[in-house]
């Protein structure tokens, strides 16, 4: 009896230590994944490479993604600076991308909506330099993999550099055109193409015949609601 | 802890050591398969489950501190398959220590891809049986290991 009360306290006393131990990793897991500061230079940034692949080959038209002759367009209105759309990027894009725009059956139209704030702004203005250099979907899809607090200013200048740098663009010319006044002017005019039809929130998905007035969806579609609307299209 | 108690270890206890020390391989290849594949900015093959192996290694919590969690998923059975080799009296608690703290990481992060990501990801969850195996084989042979010292 003492004996099996002695090796009971022993395995109990080993699966507190577990149990401390994973909570460590755990609690730095949630830390980390809080995203309140953000890498300043390229070579901090995550998932570079994953984004250059899921993007590789297809082309891009001012902020349009894949073949300019697909039957089906998709458009979203995103945020940069919105968690959800992350989400939506990471989770449902790489299917939309491998199975809709990569084959040539819709193309992809990305409306950089700001709707958080002065910094939102900021970084749409680096997406519109993106834009001018056909990257913006590179260069948003890495912004999403490196996405931080949505409560802070976290897209600062150097952020916008490094992001810049490591989707291979043109430094001094990003730098000119994030500046420029057409920078803001997409800003405003998507903003009141997005008042105008009443949207709430980003992700706002829709999807057309090419050429025709898109459908949107009631809330965030996934990949397979996409699918679906294409196929219908 | 004699002499004797070692060697009986050692003969008695293979079954668990040896099953322990497949499932740590088995764990350790598939952590060093993601790692590798991230390493060369690929995306895994997913044998099933579409295209969620892909989303969960695209997500946040594909890292921990920095480190892809693939290469904790790769020494963690390491060094769980070298800790069937110690033959030391605590040497079984040792491995079901290392077993059930992968075990419960695996839980928590499987519980990751139900809840949060939203995706499965067909490596990550056959890693996390493999550990929840180890774990039970582990612990069994931990109870039996320390009846025969007391």
């Amino acid at each position: 009896m003492v004996k099996q009360r002695g090796r009971g306290t022993t395995i109990t006393a080993a699966c507190a230590i577990a149990v401390v131990a994973v909570g460590a990793l755990i609690a730095v897991q949630q830390l980390g994944g809080k995203g309140t500061t953000v890498a300043a230079d390229a070579s901090a940034l995550q998932d570079v490479a994953l984004a250059k692949q899921e993007l590789a080959g297809i082309p891009e038209t001012k902020g349009v993604l894949g073949s300019p002759s697909a039957p089906a367009t998709i458009v979203m209105y995103g945020d940069l600076r919105c968690p959800v759309c992350r989400q939506w990027d990471a989770q449902e894009a790489p299917d939309v991308i491998a199975n809709l725009v990569r084959p040539g059956k819709a193309k992809m139209d990305l409306r950089l909506w700001a709707i958080l704030g002065p910094n939102s702004e900021a970084a749409h203005r680096a997406g519109y330099a993106a834009m001018q250099q056909n990257k913006l979907w590179l260069y948003a899809t890495i912004v999403y993999d490196n996405q931080g607090d949505e409560q802070t200013n976290w897209f600062t200048d150097s952020f916008a550099r490094a992001v810049a740098q490591a989707a291979g663009l043109d430094l001094k010319k990003f730098d000119a055109d994030r500046k420029s006044g057409a920078a803001d002017q997409m800003i405003q005019e998507i903003d009141a193409e997005a008042q105008a039809q009443g949207f709430t929130g980003t992700p706002t998905i829709g999807v057309s015949k090419s050429g025709g007035a898109p459908s949107y969806f009631n809330g965030v579609p996934t990949a397979a609601d996409v699918a679906q609307a294409v196929a219908a299209a | 802890m004699s002499a004797a108690g070692a060697v009986t270890h050692g003969t008695r206890l293979d079954g668990g050591r040896i099953t322990v020390a497949v499932l740590a391989l088995l764990a350790a290849a598939i952590g060093a398969f993601l790692t590798y594949e991230r390493a060369r900015g690929t995306l895994p093959p997913c044998p099933v489950g579409g295209g969620g192996c892909a989303t969960v290694q695209h997500s946040r919590y594909a890292e921990l501190a920095g480190i892809p969690v693939s290469t904790f998923g790769m020494l963690g059975g390491l060094a769980l398959f070298g800790s069937t080799f110690l033959r030391t009296a605590s040497a079984p608690l040792v491995t079901f220590g290392i077993a059930l703290v992968g075990a419960l990481f695996s839980a928590y992060l499987t519980s990751l891809e139900a809840f949060t990501i939203n995706a499965w990801c067909a490596w990550c969850v056959t890693s996390a049986v493999l550990w929840w195996l180890a774990a039970i084989v582990a612990g069994g042979r931990a109870y039996r290991a320390l009846g025969a010292d007391a």
